[in-house]
């Protein structure tokens, strides 16, 4: 072995990093730092801002000056850190993938979700210097006057915040194995943040509404924005996390911790909703629905297929770890049980609103209740009936998300062909005989004529398509006992193993 | 003691693709493997397999006698791996590669320098320290990836295709390193096309068609011709046409003409008895065959490959 002071000088030159610091991100900012696109969109920012301010501090002589600066700086900066830096990432993990160099970095030491959080921790770290870079600009336009201070300042918090939580969805993104899909989602993804933000800060009363939530000017503000911080932090772990049961191996055991941490911020869910009135506790089903989507999306498209290691913790905790395993287990079949019980969760969640109007008929014709359980039906069965199409149609695949993702996009297709041509005809009741289809349920509920036929459907419509999935799930469950079996097994070696190491302390 | 890789009945399918269909052999600690097969016949596939990157339809892989698909981190630990074909980095050094790696593994200040320090030097890549990754030539980025794989000091070598591409002089340099491997005692699977190569460097070849193994024994058994695939090879050099022999050998009893050579052929003879080879002599200049040199040859592993195929 050399000794540290032979050691060559150009070896010791990578200390430029600390050791603490995750070798992924030493790795992602030593090549995204070096790179032409980071470099183009830090210099382009600054010049366009410059201008930017320059040209209007000249141009404009009326009073809303200080406010058109402050629009052209939240667009220009939205702009590069939700669109354009989180675009970096689309191929984050699928180039890694494409390259090889994937297989080279999971054989390390480095876990499947240290790889995907470095890569994107780098991003954001880059995104949290574009802003950084920005202040003088900020500094500038104060006085130009009428700046809100703590509001502009909580705007560019929650841009850092959307832009970490946006990065982290393009990278689950670059995880997807088909090029085309990851496509036509990421640019289907920008259009919409980019028009969202155009919209937003475009608009003087979206930008007075923003402006209000960001200083909390009314009582439900703090709500909402921990809500809204609550829900891009937990979609930004989900999608990171989707990203790394992409490449972990599948004796590592993803699934579990997921559906565990959703029950849990359902439970915090719950309890900000009932901190406060009833007129923002109606709101809970909406959040129940934008929460469980997600999370439903990937538990009902995990693969079927675990290692026998996976079963030890759940036949270590005996009966309760086998009925935990219906909800919990990798898979998904179980995945289909953890769906009925957020359905189960979301229906239990109307009764926040304790007032008796909730039974009875608002002014719109149409109880509370009524109103929540059947959204919640129709969309719950949004989220089972693509799994059903892929049970049927392709049910020996490995890649289940890519056909679900197909079978939704399908769906979408043909309810749209059947939108236009009952709007365009004018002749609503072609929505009749497509009514087991969930979204044209939608269509039927919005019309006071027929929506007693989506009342009565959008529930046991959820329930049959769930009961259809079930009743195809044999074989996996076979696979989860056999697993179990085999797990056992595993235990009872191990046992074994420590009994032999007693008695030769013992003896020794 | 377990063997450093023991594969018992393994099964991948792709689809109903068998890329690998029924695989059982060991590897024991400290020799070096050969694993031969045309392209398609499930080199790689078992390859990845044993690096924890695939995993098994069916069947059971251990490394130094722990199961790869229950306990891959484990077995990472004790394995390196070098794949056919893998992509470098842009803007990244190969001091700032390795050094990733070396990271990624777990060292840190001192070691982390002596480790880099340690496989540069081994696989002399201290003069190339401050190239970008994605500007090396092909034996130099080999070079690269055998010192990646090296860094934490691996028991078991797993190899795919690293000659694969090179040019005479490296390959000359990564047979080298992989020898002085060998010598260190570390268990090397190792597959190439240049058969030749590996009859050198290897204590054991194992053979694969179609997803199953069809061969597995020393490379001295296959090149004297005693395994159950043999013959014996005569080197016959003509003056005038060359297509005068292979037409000679199809009217021949007992002869099989196996390639052309530029101033006649290789012949295959069943029998090594010397009154043989005198018969044949006598056969080919009674024929009007003007020969001008017939010499026993050794018999390559290409020979023993290609018997082997014909054979299933």
């Amino acid at each position: 072995m050399s000794e540290e002071s032979n050691i060559h000088p150009v070896v010791k030159s990578t200390s430029d990093f600390s050791d603490r610091i995750s070798p992924m991100l030493v790795k992602e900012l030593r090549q995204g730092l070096k790179g032409p696109s980071f470099m183009i969109l830090f210099i382009a920012i600054q010049a366009i801002l410059a201008v930017l301010i320059l040209g209007q501090s000249f141009v404009t002589s009326y009073d809303n000056v200080g406010k058109d600066i402050s629009t052209s700086i939240f667009i220009c900066l939205s702009l590069a850190t939700c669109v354009l830096q989180p675009l970096r990432a689309i191929s984050a993990v699928g180039a890694e993938i494409k390259e090889n160099t994937i297989d080279l970095m999971v054989i390390t030491r480095l876990s499947a979700w240290r790889i995907v959080f470095g890569k994107w921790i780098s991003i954001v770290s880059q995104s949290a210097l574009i802003i950084t870079a920005i202040t003088p600009y900020l500094i500038l336009r104060y006085f130009f006057g009428g700046m809100q201070l703590f509001g502009e300042l909580m705007g560019m918090l929650s841009i850092f915040i959307a832009s970490a939580g946006i990065t982290a969805v393009f990278i689950g993104i670059s995880s997807l194995p088909n090029l085309i899909l990851r496509g036509i989602i990421g640019l289907g993804a920008v259009f919409f943040i980019s028009m969202f933000i155009i919209q937003v800060f475009s608009s003087s009363y979206a930008y007075r509404d923003l402006m209000k939530l960001m200083t909390f000017d009314f009582p439900e503000a703090l709500g909402i924005y921990a809500l809204l911080v609550l829900f891009t932090i937990y979609i930004a772990w989900l999608a990171l996390d989707f990203a790394a049961a992409a490449i972990a191996p599948i004796s590592e055991n993803r699934a579990t911790p997921r559906r565990l941490i959703t029950l849990l911020i359902v439970a915090l869910t719950f309890f900000i909703f009932a901190l406060g009135d009833n007129e923002f506790r109606e709101a809970i089903p909406v959040f129940m629905i934008i929460l469980s989507l997600p999370i439903g999306v990937i538990t009902l498209t995990e693969s079927p297929y675990t290692t026998a290691t996976v079963s030890v913790p759940f036949v270590k905790k005996g009966l309760l770890g086998r009925i935990s395993s219906i909800f919990l287990y990798p898979g998904w079949a179980s995945g289909l049980n953890f769906v009925l019980l957020l359905f189960g969760l979301s229906i239990l969640s109307c009764l926040f609103h304790n007032d008796s109007s909730a039974l009875y008929p608002s002014s719109y014709g149409i109880s509370y209740f009524k109103e929540a359980t059947t959204y919640l039906g129709i969309s719950f069965s949004c989220l089972v009936m693509p799994l059903l199409l892929v049970r049927i149609f392709f049910k020996k695949t490995d890649q289940i998300f890519v056909f679900y993702l197909a079978s939704v996009i399908a769906l979408f297709v043909i309810w749209m062909i059947i939108f236009i041509i009952a709007e365009q005809t004018r002749s609503r009741g072609i929505y009749i005989p497509f009514c087991w289809l969930p979204p044209i349920q939608a269509n039927i509920f919005d019309r006071s004529s027929t929506e007693s036929i989506a009342i009565t459907l959008a529930i046991p419509t959820f329930l049959i398509y769930w009961t259809a999935c079930f009743l195809t799930s044999r074989e996996q469950w076979k696979h989860v006992r056999n697993n179990d079996l085999q797990a056992e097994g595993i235990i009872e070696s191990e046992r074994q193993y420590l009994a032999e190491e007693a008695t030769a302390q013992t003896s020794e | 003691m377990s063997a450093a890789i023991s594969v018992k009945n393994l099964y991948r399918y792709f689809g109903k693709l068998k890329a690998v269909d029924g695989l059982s052999f060991e590897v024991p600690h400290g020799s070096v493997c050969g694993f031969i097969g045309a392209n398609g016949a499930g080199k790689t596939t078992t390859m990845r397999m044993l690096s924890t990157l695939d995993y098994p339809t069916m069947g059971s892989i251990e490394i130094c006698g722990i199961n790869v698909v229950n306990h891959p981190a484990k077995v990472r630990s004790l394995l390196g791996w070098m794949p056919d074909h893998f992509g470098n980095y842009d803007h990244m050094t190969v001091l700032e590669y390795l050094d990733f790696y070396a990271r990624a593994l777990g060292y840190k200040g001192k070691e982390r320098h002596m480790r880099i320090q340690e496989v540069m030097e081994f696989a002399d890549l201290i003069p190339l320290a401050d190239r970008r990754s994605n500007k090396l030539s092909k034996g130099m980025t080999q070079r690269l990836c055998l010192g990646r794989a090296l860094i934490h000091d691996p028991q078991v070598l797993i190899l795919d295709e690293p000659a694969a591409g090179l040019d005479p002089k490296a390959r000359v340099e990564l047979k080298h390193l992989i020898r002085i491997l060998a010598e260190e005692g570390k268990t090397i699977f190792i597959s190439s096309h240049i058969l030749s190569e590996l009859g050198e460097m290897c204590d054991s070849l194992l053979f694969i068609n179609d997803g199953r193994i069809v061969h597995h024994g020393d490379a001295e058994s296959l090149l004297q011709g005693t395994d159950a695939a043999g013959g014996f090879f005569y080197d016959v050099q003509l003056t005038g046409e060359a297509s005068k022999l292979s037409d000679w050998a199809v009217t021949s009893p007992y002869v099989e003409f196996i390639e052309d050579r530029k101033r006649g052929g290789r012949i295959r003879v069943d029998s090594d008895d010397p009154e043989v080879a005198a018969d044949l002599l006598r056969r080919m200049v009674k024929d009007g065959l003007p020969v001008i040199e017939f010499h026993k040859e050794q018999r390559n592993l290409e020979d023993a490959f290609i018997d082997i195929l014909e054979k299933q």
